[in-house]
């Protein structure tokens, strides 16, 4: 994999692997803050709300 | 674009539930303070009604002991009257040994220094018992010498008359 020139490259790239990669990362992070941020803190709701 | 307003969209969900959860722990504290408060004022109404039990424990006792003084001082009255009424007709020459009294039934035992003097007696008490069980007097002598009667009388049902003006 060539990263010296990732401008010309993402240049040269067809739109539909750019919208697949977009998907694919926009995926990601948003599975990220999901999994990391939101689920401890849904569960800590839902645990708080059965509580009271 | 639109994955940077699902991100955004994502974190203010993230500080949503930040916020609901900091209002649920609030409210937790408070139904907890209330709970403490609940239990205390139960623990104090157990208390309280332990102490009424017990008074009512204690007015039982007493009203027992009440009516228990009651029964007494009447039975007591009517005994006394009953042991009067034997006693004024003891004719001189005769003395009693021992008188058991209860409510129904009356057992004498005396001695006499002339036998008549038990018949006499015996007829006395005729008028006021309609019952009265002899069984005959037995001759005894003293150590200084002396002959008197040994006899037992079993009296039961006083006339009402004379229940009455007891």
């Amino acid at each position: 994999m060539d990263l010296t020139n990732i401008k010309e490259q993402w240049e040269n790239t067809p739109v539909w692997q750019k919208a697949l990669l977009l998907i694919a990362l926009t995926g990601g992070v948003l599975y990220l803050i999901f999994i990391i941020l939101i689920s401890p803190k849904y569960d800590e709701y839902k645990t708080l709300n059965e509580e009271v | 674009m639109l994955p940077v307003i699902l991100i955004v969209g994502l974190l203010f969900y993230y500080f949503y539930l930040g916020l609901q959860i900091e209002s649920l722990q609030h409210r937790k504290t408070m139904l907890i303070a209330e709970k403490d408060k609940l239990k205390a004022i139960e623990n104090k109404t157990n208390q309280l009604k332990k102490a009424i039990a017990e008074q009512e424990k204690q007015k039982e006792m007493l009203e027992l002991r009440v009516k228990t003084f009651q029964y007494l001082a009447d039975s007591r009255k009517s005994l006394t009257s009953k042991l009067n009424s034997i006693i004024l007709l003891i004719p001189n020459g005769l003395w009693l040994e021992s008188v058991e009294i209860s409510k129904d039934f009356v057992k004498i035992t005396g001695n006499s220094l002339k036998p008549e003097l038990v018949a006499q007696f015996y007829k006395s008490l005729s008028i006021s018992y309609k019952d009265i069980v002899f069984n005959g007097a037995e001759k005894k002598v003293s150590p200084a010498n002396i002959i008197f009667y040994n006899f037992t009388f079993e009296l039961k049902n006083q006339t009402p008359e004379k229940r009455e003006g007891a």
